[in-house]
């Protein structure tokens, strides 16, 4: 494993009483893709929080090219690189698909305290969103509004927006939840097409997903790490189906 | 000395237990039904008259007592069933509205029946007296038993909530309302219920504070301001925050202005003192506000379990009434008010009417306040309550430099603009920290904190405001004091304002300010500091509402507080969202539309307000788009046909943004 790209050393979240996040120490290298496993509940979500910004630790430390971004906002932490999809489709529901992906690679072409030009008329920002809208297979759909996608076009959507900031570190939080079996596939092979290109987080529950995708496997449950390591290391893991049947248990 | 302190600490505390009752049933509707309720001063106003009535009518102090609080429960019950009802799953721009126009109708109601003339509320002969609490100190009985009854009627108000089973279903439905629907309680008896408990205790408040207070038509708007200070400093939500909240707002308001003079007298000449002390003293209780949420934005006593409430997601999409109706009449409309506009002069000339003409200006004033309030209430979706602030903020500045002799309208307007910006800088930094309910009530209160501000100064008319002495000069250019000149100056500067506006709407800025209003976390989430782009346009917006109070000033030839009242705040809100949000078509039919009516109504009958009052609410639960919806293409189908050739150029302007 290289230089770590992400990392946190010892991150703790608690809501009152209840360690979210317990101590976690975690590393992203580059070109990685890693994915974030656990029952329901097992604070991955907090854990993405943590990483994002959204949420700040109580203790420990979140670093990004080793420097410590703790206390960073999350607008700052975009900026770095560090971009999120939200569980729940997260979009411009009023704005067209182009507008939605535009917005996003506006955020990172400099300054957007310009009030006269008008924005619709920016070749790049255009050019790059029309880009990312057709390697998703979105190009078609330009110029509809957000709020009239499909479920599973809304996701792709969500995704093209992270992507055309061109990320450093791509967190997807739940991209297949909700999705069809076909739509879901047709995820899967398109994160399959983001490996090596980005360094990508991803927390899922399709285990054929996580299996057919991850590098390595990182096993979250009542907010500790339970294991890290290959998927095949993992999903032999004695500890990690204690961890998934236990809770299982509990959900019944 | 220490005598009067003691009774000012207990005036205070007086002052802090009618806040209490006020804001105990605020903090209720609030924390369980997620509602802004401005109309519970008019519960707090009725009560004091329906119980004084009936004291009058039956000689007896108990029975009105009672008869205050049954009345209003009753009032809040059916309140509750025609209208409220209605709004808990509105956004809070409606509901803010709407019981605007509730407050309208009862505060007009209430003249109606009663007359304007202030009515006298006799003190119970047992209570007539006074009581020396300490030697050497007589404090009036009727007060203390205030303190008393007040401090009963909240432990009370505790024992219901924390030992019945009704405060029990209360407290559920308070922390979790779907699950409580899911086990099966009726949670919108539990929501009657509640509301009908928060509108007697205003109603109570109302009736033991009217012997001490000028009971008239409007008399509770005034307290629920301090009310929703109250709510502020002590945690939405938290009946034991309003508590410790109301008794220090009470306190300190009260100590401030009794003592801040003599304290400042420490430190500064008397005559700085004596022109500082009254204004800060009553600005006092804004500032601990302020102070509160910068450094707590979630109150001293935050409601324990509660989540920080949200606006309700996605207002429902069902289209407008008649959206799109008149959608093909577009051009020909907005033709035939852009010729209006301009040549209203000369008609107003051949109709031998030139009041027309400073109507007109009035007008353009206002739609230029409305398109400044329009940039961050539409466009950014941010709910201030408090516009009129920098309508008065401009106009004082004229008034100010105009009597220090500085009269040349090149130096006052953009002056007028550059303070209002920079005010508004300093209170967003404050009130941009907080969002939904909490920034309506923060900008309220920020407005009113200004009023009083604006109403102490002594040397510039206090309360009463004063005449500007000269209009604006413009170096022989325009001369103000000819109508038709001023009447085009301010079309020029309306034009040239919605042009920006339509400009900046379609800018990266105006696209950001789109996105906050539309998902704020995605934005954020995507790179943007939402706070540096909503705090300018807030500095943005209240720049050009400067100007327009500039204008104000010149057109009324007078400066005072009443440009800040927070009926005017409303009255610009109105505007905006009866014309249509996020459109600078909507500001200006918004402007024309509600002065016009207020014209119209107010030479029918002097009760107008009344009808208005049910207007505005029709327009919250028919009209939802405002006018401007109606010539706006039907939603999903484009129906403006292109326009074509030498209309090229005018295809921005008339088409509608999405």
């Amino acid at each position: 494993m290289g230089e770590a790209i992400l990392q946190t050393a010892g991150v703790t979240k608690t809501f009152g009483g209840l360690n979210a996040v317990d101590a976690v120490d975690f590393t992203l290298a580059p070109g990685e893709l890693v994915a974030v496993i656990g029952p329901n509940g097992a604070g991955k979500t907090t854990f993405v929080n943590l990483l994002s910004g959204a949420l700040r630790p109580d203790t420990g430390a979140v670093m990004f090219e080793g420097r410590d971004i703790s206390r960073l906002p999350v607008h700052a932490r975009a900026r770095l690189g560090i971009t999120r999809s939200f569980q729940i489709a997260s979009i411009f529901p009023g704005l067209t698909v182009m507008e939605n992906v535009a917005l996003a690679a506006q955020a990172h072409a400099g300054h957007s305290f310009r009030f006269w030009g008008e924005v619709a008329h920016e070749a790049p920002l255009r050019r790059k969103a029309h880009a990312q809208l057709a390697e998703l297979g979105l190009a078609d759909c330009a110029d509809r509004q957000a709020a009239q996608l499909s479920h599973g076009e809304k996701r792709l959507l969500e995704i093209a927006m992270a992507l055309v900031t061109a990320p450093r570190v791509l967190l997807l939080d739940e991209p297949m939840a909700g999705l069809g079996i076909a739509e879901a596939r047709r995820m899967i092979d398109f994160i399959a097409a983001l490996k090596g290109r980005f360094t990508i987080l991803l927390v899922e529950h399709d285990m054929e997903a996580v299996f057919a995708l991850a590098d390595r496997v990182f096993v979250l449950a009542s907010g500790a790490r339970v294991a890290d390591g290959l998927p095949d290391e993992v999903r032999a893991d004695a500890r990690v189906q204690l961890a998934y049947l236990g809770a299982e248990d509990e959900d019944l | 000395m220490h005598l009067l302190f003691v009774e000012q600490i207990l005036n205070g505390l007086q002052l802090g237990i009618i806040l209490f009752l006020m804001a105990a049933g605020l903090t209720l509707t609030f924390g369980i039904m997620n509602l802004v309720n401005l109309a519970h001063g008019s519960l707090f106003m009725l009560g004091a008259y329906m119980g004084v009535t009936f004291q009058l009518l039956t000689g007896s102090f108990v029975l009105g007592f009672m008869f205050a609080g049954v009345a209003t429960f009753l009032i809040g019950l059916v309140m509750e069933r025609l209208v409220i009802r209605h709004l808990y799953a509105r956004s809070h721009l409606d509901q803010v509205m709407c019981t605007v126009g509730l407050v309208y109708v009862f505060n007009e109601a209430t003249r109606m029946a009663f007359g304007p003339e202030p009515l006298h509320a006799p003190v119970p002969a047992l209570l007539s007296g006074t009581v020396e609490l300490l030697p050497g100190a007589p404090y009036p009985a009727y007060r203390l038993a205030m303190i008393v009854a007040g401090l009963a009627i909240g432990g009370l108000l505790y024992g219901l909530i924390a030992r019945t089973r009704t405060g029990m279903l209360i407290r559920a439905g308070a922390s979790n309302r779907v699950m409580t629907s899911v086990l099966g309680v009726n949670i919108g008896t539990i929501y009657a219920v509640v509301f009908g408990l928060g509108a007697a205790l205003a109603g109570l408040a109302g009736f033991i504070a009217a012997p001490i207070l000028t009971v008239y038509p409007g008399m509770g708007d005034n307290v629920l301001i301090l009310a929703l200070v109250v709510l502020v400093v002590g945690g939405m939500g938290s009946v034991k925050g309003a508590f410790v909240a109301a008794l220090l707002v009470g306190v300190i308001d009260t100590i401030g202005r009794a003592y801040l003079k003599d304290v400042m007298g420490l430190m500064l000449s008397p005559v700085a003192a004596n022109t500082v002390a009254p204004a800060l003293a009553s600005m006092l209780i804004y500032i601990l506000m302020a102070v509160v949420l910068f450094f707590r934005p979630e109150g001293l006593v935050p409601a324990a379990g509660m989540r920080r409430p949200e606006a309700p997601s996605e207002p429902a999409s069902d289209a407008p009434l008649g959206a799109g109706l008149l959608a093909r009449w577009r051009v020909p409309a907005i033709g035939l008010l852009g010729g209006g506009f301009l040549l209203l002069p000369l008609v107003a000339g051949l109709a031998d009417s030139p009041f027309w003409v400073d109507m007109g200006v009035r007008v353009i004033i206002f739609a230029i306040a409305a398109l400044s309030l329009d940039l961050i209430l539409g466009q950014t979706g941010l709910v201030s309550f408090g516009h009129a602030l920098y309508l008065g903020v401009g106009a004082y500045v004229v008034g100010i430099l105009a009597d220090k002799g500085v009269e040349s309208g090149v130096v006052q307007w953009p002056l007028a603009m550059a303070v209002s910006a920079a005010l508004a800088a300093a209170l967003s930094m404050v009130a941009l920290r907080t969002s939904g309910t909490f920034f309506i009530m923060i900008t309220l209160a920020f407005a009113q904190m200004m009023f009083y501000g604006a109403s102490s100064l002594y040397d510039y008319g206090g309360d009463d405001g004063m005449h500007l002495s000269v209009r604006s000069t413009f170096g022989g250019l325009v001369d103000l004091y000819d109508a038709t000149q001023f009447y085009y100056l301010a079309l020029a500067l309306l034009v040239v304002l919605a042009g920006l506006n339509i400009r900046l709407a379609r800018s990266r800025f105006g696209m950001v300010l789109k996105g906050i209003r539309v998902n704020e976390r995605r934005m954020q989430a995507v790179g943007f500091s939402t706070f540096r782009y909503k705090l300018v346009a807030c500095a943005i917006s209240a720049a050009v509402c400067g100007l327009a109070g500039a204008m104000l000033a010149n057109a009324a030839e007078f400066v005072g507080p009443q440009f800040m009242d927070w009926t005017r705040s409303a009255e610009l809100m109105i505007m905006v969202v009866a014309g249509g949000l996020a459109t600078p078509l909507g500001a200006v039919v918004g402007a024309l539309a509600y002065l016009g009516l207020e014209k119209y109504l107010s030479d029918l009958t002097i009760h107008w307000r009344l009808a208005f009052g049910v207007l505005l609410i029709l327009l919250v639960f028919v009209g939802r788009g405002g006018l401007g919806a109606l010539f706006a293409p039907a939603p999903g189908g484009e129906t403006v046909p292109a326009h074509k050739g030498s209309f090229r150029w005018a295809r921005p302007f008339f088409r509608p943004r999405a």
